[in-house]
């Protein structure tokens, strides 16, 4: 069965949508953007298109030669459609909270998270070295499982525009119910903060639900606003930079590396890593920030 | 073609969002100075500031005795510690902080006023 790419059909959207909360941010004066910020997001965006288009054979030819020793043949019906959305979000949430945990991952997702913007240009900022990084291995437990490609291709296509919608700070809060079962603007916020509190958390693409299962979920609180970035934020704005920097520190590691421990952690320990102790992973940064608020407590 | 459509769309966005004015160029006062590094930089807190002449940039001094260093990029700031490594070069109130970044090997910062004390110390 063909499907179409929803993405493509979405481009349209995401344009007017950028142009509309352009507006809202000049008119409201919350959330904010930057001309240069903005077009370093939008030719990120079109890198990775363009990385997509290089590199999207060889994870369709991948994915198919998987295909042939799935366990069950999943029919394209309306149901199927349904169930492969819902495991492909929690599949979404395994490889987003890897991406984050995991250096060897998180080199190419970063780019996703190096503006301290946070408006709908920034959720275009997607990576270009998914293929070099396999990102994709995380679906293909549901190839194994016997969902048809063309299926699961045409679902992540529908993940990713509903992440777009989200990138905002235009929108405060959803229904109650929404906030409770959804990922909504709120909660991606909490993602894309680097306040101690707020760091490494909220993962879900989709559902918010996995988050709240797994025990990775953070509100948003009032009184804490979210700052956006990186721990150690880019000095420039440039869109190769972006995406290749943390492959080359990483590059720039292993070359110092005295043993195949300190290898090792460099690339698939958190970001963050030291051998030496003296980390800045988010676990170290959050332990040591809870302490001090413990100290201040008492 | 599609990659020319997709440049064009770029290229018009950002110049919108040039044209509704996203385009600042903002200035650090003390508390923006503290509030920038104490942000970002995990545990650091500043006990001194000096600002640059301009208003864009700045040296803190934290509580535990290290350095950090904040500079403007677009309409935001960026902020690094400056742990023992970092060379800080002073002519006068002119300083040259030498991060050796691969992006960013250094920055130029004229100082409001003259060196504090708690500088003099880390400069060459």
């Amino acid at each position: 069965m063909k499907l179409p790419d929803p993405v493509v059909y979405a481009i349209p959207l995401f344009v007017l949508a950028i142009v509309i909360e352009m507006l809202l941010v000049r008119r409201r004066k919350t959330g904010r953007y930057d001309w240069r910020d903005a077009a370093a997001s939008l030719t990120l965006g079109l890198g990775s298109t363009v990385a997509g288009l290089l590199s999207g054979g060889a994870i369709i030819a991948i994915m198919l030669w998987a295909s042939r020793f799935a366990v069950l043949e999943i029919p394209f019906a309306w149901w199927a459609f349904i169930l492969c959305f819902v495991l492909d979000d929690l599949a979404y949430y395994v490889f987003h909270r890897s991406a984050h945990r995991i250096r060897w991952f998180w080199a190419s997702h970063v780019i996703h998270h190096s503006s301290q913007h946070y408006n709908l240009s920034t959720a275009l900022r997607q990576t270009w070295t998914g293929f070099f990084s396999a990102s994709f291995i995380f679906r293909l437990p549901l190839i194994l499982l016997g969902f048809p490609v063309e299926m699961l291709l045409f679902v992540a296509g529908l993940n990713l525009i509903y992440q777009f919608w989200i990138h905002t700070e235009q929108v405060d809060r959803m229904p109650r119910w929404f906030e409770g079962v959804m990922n909504t603007p709120s909660h991606h916020r909490v993602h894309h903060a680097i306040n101690p509190r707020y760091l490494d958390r909220n993962y879900a693409g989709v559902f918010i639900i996995w988050d709240r299962m797994f025990g990775t979920f953070e509100p948003e609180l009032g009184a804490e606003r979210p700052r956006y970035g990186i721990v150690k934020n880019l000095p420039v704005l440039n869109p190769l930079w972006a995406a290749f920097h943390e492959w080359v520190a990483i590059a720039r590691d292993l070359g110092g590396a005295q043993s195949l421990r300190d290898a090792a952690g460099y690339t698939l320990g958190p970001p963050g890593w030291r051998p030496d102790g003296g980390q800045e992973t988010a676990d170290a940064i959050r332990a040591r920030w809870s302490a001090e608020h413990a100290e201040l407590k008492t | 073609m599609q990659l020319l459509l997709s440049l064009i769309a770029i290229i018009a966005l950002a110049g919108f969002a040039w044209a509704l004015g996203f385009r600042s160029t903002p200035v650090l006062d003390d508390a923006r100075a503290l509030a920038e590094a104490e942000g970002v930089l995990p545990g650091f807190r500043a006990t001194g500031v000096a600002l640059a002449d301009n208003g864009r940039g700045a040296l803190l001094q934290g509580a535990d005795g290290t350095l950090a260093v904040v500079w403007p990029l677009a309409d935001g700031w960026i902020a690094r510690r400056l742990d023992a490594d970092k060379r800080l070069v002073a002519d006068h109130n002119q300083i040259r902080i030498l991060l050796g970044e691969p992006m960013r090997k250094s920055i130029e910062l004229e100082l409001a006023g003259p060196l504090p004390a708690w500088l003099a110390g880390r400069v060459s």
